[in-house]
């Protein structure tokens, strides 16, 4: 359908649409005229990626500046923005013809998604991909490849090279499946030429990691334009991704690793200095004018860039101290040593980055300019020494790192040494942390570099947090309410067992063998009276871990085998994702199945569990945060101080967003119905509930609270002898939940009436 | 058929059980493998093979060829073998006695001779047994009779047997006789009549009570009539296979007796055929060990020791013995095969769910970077790292179950274990070689497609169906027909049907007009048939209510006895067939069909009297409900009768004013075409 908002003509790939779309449509489209960032909550099950995609598509239709930046969490929910983008580019074709829809947008990922070397990407990680990709691909192994034929180099890589600017990729919408497929059939490197095609696409669909984190975003999103409308879908999580990206830990394994590198350095400095002192020398001269100076340099040669952000550290000469490559390697030497002699503790150390600067200058004379050009100065060493396996030298980068972020950041910062997990005390395995307690930080630059940024997810409640959180003004900052034509969703809150014992995952609780069977018993009772897909989340895997063994032993399991199969979320995420597979198959083919997931899992983050591969899932306890974690509490610490924040309300935001989050997988559109069951007593308390997501709320009647296992059944089974019955789809009159291009057109003369 | 372990197994690990606070000390454990029967043995039904003569005529016999000489004499078959014996006892040809196995194609002619050819070879040209029949009659019958063993032969799959073609030639050119369907002789149409059969319990009843026991109809006749209902079975493109079941059965649990230290671990087939598909490793260390290095009692023990290890938690003992016994490792051990199977099998999944390719996009999780101990994630080693899990077990089984039987038409009953292994491997390497790029491509994007269209934000489409398979369908009927007339049933639906205001509407306009004309003028039934009609059916409901006691709604038939009521029905299906057949023999063109005709009245006049005997046999109230049931029958069967009899007595007289009986066939033919 085409419709017009406040005069922009929208495309929209479907003959209805939400009342809520349409209102999602006219919020997004003040905040791009007025240029400005916004903050938009819009229910899981209206179709927020299609609209989003709808309406940007239609104004760049309009005013044809700037890209869209299309950030998803993952992979898969990659795929399926993507797909959406080609339903809507066909319907935009369809419409104003092929000429006029041109588009060209691409998904991006890293070259392990994107190689089609026959050998390389077989590898089995990201690192090794990309050091065997280097080792193909980097400049100075071509060019000694000009002159000796046995050295091995990419075809593809060779052949895109070749073709110059002219290796283009046609108009049209591109998954990484496709783009490999084009890849191979042109025999061009998908992954360089995707990387290209960037500056020329309409759309770029990449992981949040290629804007938020410093190290990925100076390398792949650097030349993007201030036009730019970036979008960041599914953003609930959006401050622990910044939180994350601007982390170091190092650990035993890390400085062994470093001193094997930095020997290993030593060495190729030390052949160079033989056979080719010119090249060290030229070095030389280029960090004296500064790290900008270096030039562009060919895309297979880069490494990840700095891990901290002001621009300005590029302009600056290198400090002098550290521009001879050896006395560079002597500098980290020293600084490995003093990290190696802080690990070996046995208390627990928290201090600012202030302090530990100052030992650090102290103990072995190095001073915060120094650290803050470690990074830079590593990555221009290596390139100078022409290193080609970038997957050996993880461990001295990670220590550069931590040296750049501690040079470079004085506040938002804390670094906490823990000689043992709080959890095994018996295990000694020594950490230190740099951890980063400010979300702002990472994200800030994007604040500022684009015009418009939208952040928008299922659950961001409580609305006003995020603004604090992120510190950004939000022009427009809305939450939506779903509208339905019926009661499709059924949360009910569980506190007792069919026995009347209290169930919960508290810790002097959980482990109770009642608790445990009472669990255990909710989920036979729900199998053998709910159809198709069940989906059960745990707080945590070791939670998971013993209560899967106790069923087993207790025989529950074998019983809830014989109404569904059993599918488990494990830590490997090759079996996880079989297993998902293998999931929706049962479903599909009416067998119906179960499957068991962890709260802030994988799967919980990004998987749906709509229509019939979810009618009903149990979210087993609140999943808190482990409280007594030094980093969350100094990261509470910190949000008290500068905003604050409660540390008791923010550990209950933060589990019951994860609940939700959890819970609201199962619904994804109108036309879909499904139950959530809170299985633990302390969802009852109005503190907790009143933290759920508005539209979990509204439907949370009070004869859904305080349940017990024969209770719930029985809402579950009258919940779905209604759902089962055929119901009028569009609504009527002001209750309209469908609305069709008529509908639309009468709103938009009405509203030019008044 | 129990076999044991050959002496008690002792565990090195025992002292490691005590430890563990195991109430009794395992020594001296017996392992005890018990080879159970599987409970579901799916052998297709088959016809008990007698020895017992079926067919009797007389025959010549014409030698392994046409041209030989013909003797005189009489030819028996029985389900498993024909026998030839000449008349004269010094005729030049010796008495016969061939099985039916041997046979492996029969040929007919059409016209002149009526002639039977039994050969040994797929064609008519091979050596085989010819005979010449009285008449075209002893010769069908005999024909149908083979065609049915050979049927059954080829249906089943005879071990060993070599396929014949699937097309046969008959010995002489088709002539177009009526009545005579398709005598093409098809393997696959064979096949697919006794899948219909074998899964159509009241087909099957019907069928072996018309063709098999009493020969009225002829097994093309049955079958003419039933041709819809085999394209339909071939075009479903083979019915649903029967899916594994949920439980684990691999996951065996040992029983222990509670006096002495032994447990039993119990094996049937299936069983093992579990085991093997759950545990590719064991599989192949089976293939690789039975019977070569050890014999498979010994071999199961191996297996069931690891596993009893295992499950009394005593890793540590279980890990030693398998350091000592490098066969017994495989056990343990992480199963290589499942993860390469694994590699290859995440290339193919459904991208909406990768959440392995997201590992490639994230760079906080390098070494080194990220948080590493925030109390949000906890890591891997915690949790035990990568010993075998209870949920590696589960995800594993569950997937197995979802891949279906690999051997489906192998019957797990009763075949030995090692058969099994080969024909899993074998499956297995099958079902690899099988997988194309291009289906997967477009398994893909519909996938995709799946996961992201809005269907609520569509038009309305077109719900895509699947056809109803029914096994029973008076069951099914009867059970939909039982339920209440209330929200759900179908009455409801074709109420629902009608608009209530509608229906209001036009009740009033009949008040009207009633209102208006007074009742007399109404245009009503004619008072004698609504008065018959209204007695018959208070009569009925007087009567049923009478009897039962309880409302007029429920069926008459399911208050009969069960025999009484089997009877009926199976009654009342031949009669609608035979009928059919019957009525589908006017206009009676042929002599063939006349015969049929008569024949069909003939065996028709026997129900009915069977039936009016079943009816006198009865007592009282039964009697009554009985005779209602029939009636229906009852007068189907009269007018047919009459319809024969009345055609009877006409062509009777036609023929006696015709003086040219050599033309008798011909002229009705044309006539009764012309009409």
């Amino acid at each position: 359908m085409k419709f017009k908002i406040e005069g922009l003509t929208v495309y929209f790939p479907y003959e209805y649409i939400y009342p809520e779309q349409y209102q999602y449509m006219l919020e997004l489209k003040r905040a791009l005229d007025a240029k400005g960032h916004c903050l938009l909550e819009m229910p899981t099950g209206t179709g927020k990626t299609v609209t989003l995609l709808s309406l940007i598509t239609s104004y760049q239709l309009a005013n044809p500046a700037g890209k869209l930046i299309y950030c998803t969490r993952t992979v898969h929910e990659m795929e399926k923005v993507l797909d959406e983008l080609r339903r809507l580019h066909a319907y935009q074709e369809k419409e104003i013809g092929k000429e006029a829809a041109k588009i060209l947008a691409l998904g991006l990922s890293s070259r392990k998604n994107l190689c089609i070397h026959p050998v390389v990407s077989g590898e089995g990680s990201r690192e090794s991909v990309d050091a065997g990709c280097r080792k193909l691909t980097a400049s100075w192994v071509r060019l000694a490849a000009v002159d000796n034929p046995n050295i091995e180099t990419c075809d593809f890589f060779e052949n895109y090279e070749k073709k110059g600017a002219d290796a283009m990729l046609p108009q049209g919408v591109y998954t990484l499946h496709e783009l490999r497929n084009f890849g191979r059939e042109k025999g061009w490197c998908p992954y360089f030429l995707a990387r290209h095609m960037i500056q020329f696409a309409n759309i770029v669909v990449y992981n949040y990691q290629y804007m938020l984190d410093p190290k990925v975003a100076g390398i792949i999103s650097r030349e993007l334009e201030k036009e730019c409308i970036v979008v960041f879908d599914e953003a609930h999580n959006i401050d622990n991704v910044c939180i994350e990206a601007l982390s170091v830990n190092i650990r035993q394994q890390t400085l062994d690793g470093a001193t094997r590198n930095l020997n290993k350095i030593s060495q190729v400095i030390e052949k160079f200095k033989s056979t080719d002192a010119n090249r060290l020398r030229q070095e030389y001269s280029r960090l004296v004018e500064g790290l900008a100076q270096r030039g562009e340099l060919p895309l297979a040669d880069q490494w990840l860039a700095n891990p901290a952000l002001p621009d300005d550290i590029l302009k600056e000469a290198v400090p002098g101290n550290i521009r001879r490559a050896e006395h560079f390697v002597a500098f980290l030497k020293r600084l490995v040593q003093y990290i190696k002699g802080r690990l070996h503790t046995d208390v627990v150390e928290s201090e600012g980055p202030m302090s530990f600067l100052n030992s650090l200058s102290r103990e072995c004379s190095i001073d915060q300019k120094a650290l803050r050009f470690c990074y830079d100065r590593l990555t221009s060493l290596l390139e100078t020494l022409e290193i080609t396996d970038t997957d050996e030298f993880l461990h001295i980068q990670a220590v550069c790192d931590f040296g750049t972020l501690i040079g470079t950041y004085q506040r938002g910062f804390a670094i906490i040494i823990e000689p043992y997990d709080e959890r095994m005390p018996n295990i000694p395995d020594p950490v230190l942390q740099l951890s980063c307690l400010d979300a702002s930080l990472a994200i800030k630059p994007v604040f500022e570099r684009f015009q418009s940024v939208v952040i928008t997810s299922g659950t961001l409640s409580p609305l006003d947090l995020y603004p604090r959180l992120l510190s950004f003004n939000p022009v427009i900052f809305k939450s939506f309410t779903m509208t339905l034509t019926r009661d499709c969703l059924c949360p009910m809150i569980l506190t007792r067992g069919s026995d009347q014992l209290p169930v919960s995952t508290k810790f002097d609780m959980r482990s109770d063998p009642g608790v445990v069977r009472n669990y255990g018993r909710l989920l036979l009772e729900m199998v053998a009276a709910v159809p198709d897909g069940v989906v059960c989340f745990f707080v945590s895997y070791s939670y998971m871990d013993g209560i899967i063994n106790s069923w087993n032993e207790m025989g529950i399991l074998q019983e809830v085998m014989q109404h569904k199969l059993v599918f488990i979320e494990t830590q490997d995420v090759v079996e996880t994702t079989l297993a998902l597979d293998n999931y929706r198959r049962a479903c599909d083919c009416g067998r119906g199945a179960v499957f068991f997931s962890v709260a802030r899992g994988k799967v919980a983050e990004g998987i749906d569990f709509d229509k019939h591969y979810g009618r009903l899932v149990i979210m087993y306890g609140i999943p808190f945060q482990y409280t007594l974690s030094r980093i969350l509490r100094a990261r509470l610490e910190y949000l008290r101080e500068t905003f604050q924040i409660k540390e008791n309300d923010f550990l209950t935001f933060d589990a019951v967003r994860q609940a939700a989050q959890c819970v609201g997988r199962v619904i994804r559109s109108k036309a879909d119905y499904g139950m959530m069951i809170f299985a633990d007593k302390r969802y009852n308390r109005h503190d907790k509930r009143s933290k759920l997501p508005g539209w979990i709320q509204t439907h949370l009647r009070d004869a859904h609270l305080n349940l017990s296992t024969d209770m719930s059944l029985h809402i579950a089974r009258e919940f779905l002898r209604k759902m089962a019955q055929p119901y009028d789809k569009k609504g009527q009159g002001a209750n309209a939940t469908l609305l069709s291009q008529s509908d639309l057109e009468r709103m938009e003369q009405e509203s030019m009436q008044t | 058929m129990k076999e044991r372990a050959s002496g008690g197994a002792k565990f090195p690990g025992q002292s490691a059980a005590l430890r563990l606070g195991n109430p009794k000390p395992l020594k001296d454990t017996d392992i005890n493998v018990n080879y159970g029967r599987a409970a579901e043995g799916r052998r297709p039904k088959s016809i008990a093979a007698m020895d017992v003569p079926v067919v009797k005529v007389n025959a010549k016999y014409m030698g392994t060829s046409k041209k030989g000489p013909a003797a005189p004499g009489v030819l028996t078959m029985s389900e498993v073998r024909f026998k030839w014996t000449p008349n004269d006892v010094s005729s030049t040809l010796a008495p016969l006695n061939v099985e039916f196995s041997v046979i492996k194609a029969h040929f007919f002619s059409k016209n002149k001779k009526a002639l039977l050819n039994l050969s040994k070879g797929p064609d008519a040209k091979a050596e085989g047994y010819v005979f010449e029949f009285d008449d075209f009659k002893d010769r069908d019958m005999c024909r149908d009779h083979v065609a049915k063993i050979l049927g059954r032969q080829q249906g089943t799959g005879v071990a060993g047997q070599a396929p014949p073609p699937a097309t046969t030639k008959p010995v002489t050119a088709p002539a177009p006789v009526a009545g005579a369907s398709s005598n093409q002789f098809d393997r696959a149409e064979m096949e697919r009549r006794l899948k219909l059969l074998q899964t159509d319990s009241e087909l099957q009843k019907l069928h072996s009570e018309l063709v098999i026991g009493e020969r009225i109809l002829s097994e093309d006749e049955f079958w003419a009539a039933r041709k819809h209902m085999l394209e339909e079975d071939s075009s479903r493109g083979g019915r649903q296979k029967t899916g594994l079941k949920t439980a684990m059965l691999a996951d065996v649990r040992p029983i222990t007796d509670g006096r002495t230290n032994k447990v039993t671990f119990n094996l049937t087939p299936e069983i093992i055929q579990q085991i093997f598909t759950e545990k590719p490793a064991v599989h192949r260390a089976f293939l690789q060990n039975v019977p070569t290095k050890m014999s498979e009692v010994e071999f199961w023990t191996k297996y069931c020791r690891a596993e009893y290890l295992y499950r009394t938690k005593n890793q540590a003992a279980a890990a030693a013995e398998a350091a000592d016994d490098e066969d017994l490792a495989v056990f343990t051990r992480e199963d290589d095969i499942i993860q390469n199977e694994a590699r290859k099998k995440i290339k193919r999944v459904d991208p909406t769910l990768d959440i392995a390719a997201d590992m490639a996009d994230d760079y906080t999780h390098l070494p080194g970077r990220g948080i590493y101990r925030d109390g949000n994630k906890e890591e891997a080693e915690y949790v035990g790292g990568k010993s075998r899990s209870i949920m590696n077990d589960i995800n594993r089984h569950a997937a197995v179950v979802l891949e279906g039987r690999p051997l489906d038409g192998l019957s797990v009953t009763g075949a030995d274990t090692a058969a099994v292994a080969q024909a899993l491997a074998i499956a297995q390497q099958a079902q690899v070689d099988s997988e194309k790029p291009e289906e997967l491509e477009v398994r893909r994007l519909e996938r995709l497609r799946d996961m992201t269209l809005n269907d609520d934000l569509q038009g309305p489409q077109e719900a895509p169906h699947v056809p109803l398979t029914i096994q029973d369908p008076r069951k099914y009927f009867d059970s939909q027909a039982a339920a209440p007339a209330g929200e759900s049933g179908p009455a409801a639906a074709a109420q629902a049907a009608v608009d209530p205001g509608e229906a209001l509407d036009s009740f009033h306009e009949q008040l009207a007009s009633w209102k208006r004309n007074g009742l007399h003028s109404c245009s009503c039934l004619a008072p004698a048939v609504a008065l018959k009609v209204m007695t018959d059916l208070t009569r009925e409901v007087s009567s049923s209510k009478f009897s039962l006691g309880r409302t007029a709604e429920k069926n008459v038939l399911d208050s009969l006895p069960k025999g009484i009521k089997d009877e009926l029905l199976q009654q009342s299906a031949a009669v609608h067939e035979l009928l059919r057949h019957f009525w589908a023999c006017y206009p009676l063109t042929s002599k063939t069909l006349l015969e049929k005709a008569t024949r069909l009245k003939q065996a028709m006049s026997q129900i009915y009297t069977r039936l009016e005997k079943m009816k006198e046999s009865s007592s009282g109230d039964l009697r009554h409900q009985i005779s209602q049931l029939v009636q229906p029958i009852f007068q189907a069967l009269d007018a047919a009768i009459t319809h024969f009899e009345d055609d009877e007595k006409r062509r009777a007289s036609r023929t006696a004013q015709k003086q040219a009986p050599g033309q008798h066939n011909g002229s009705v033919g044309a006539k009764l075409v012309a009409a």
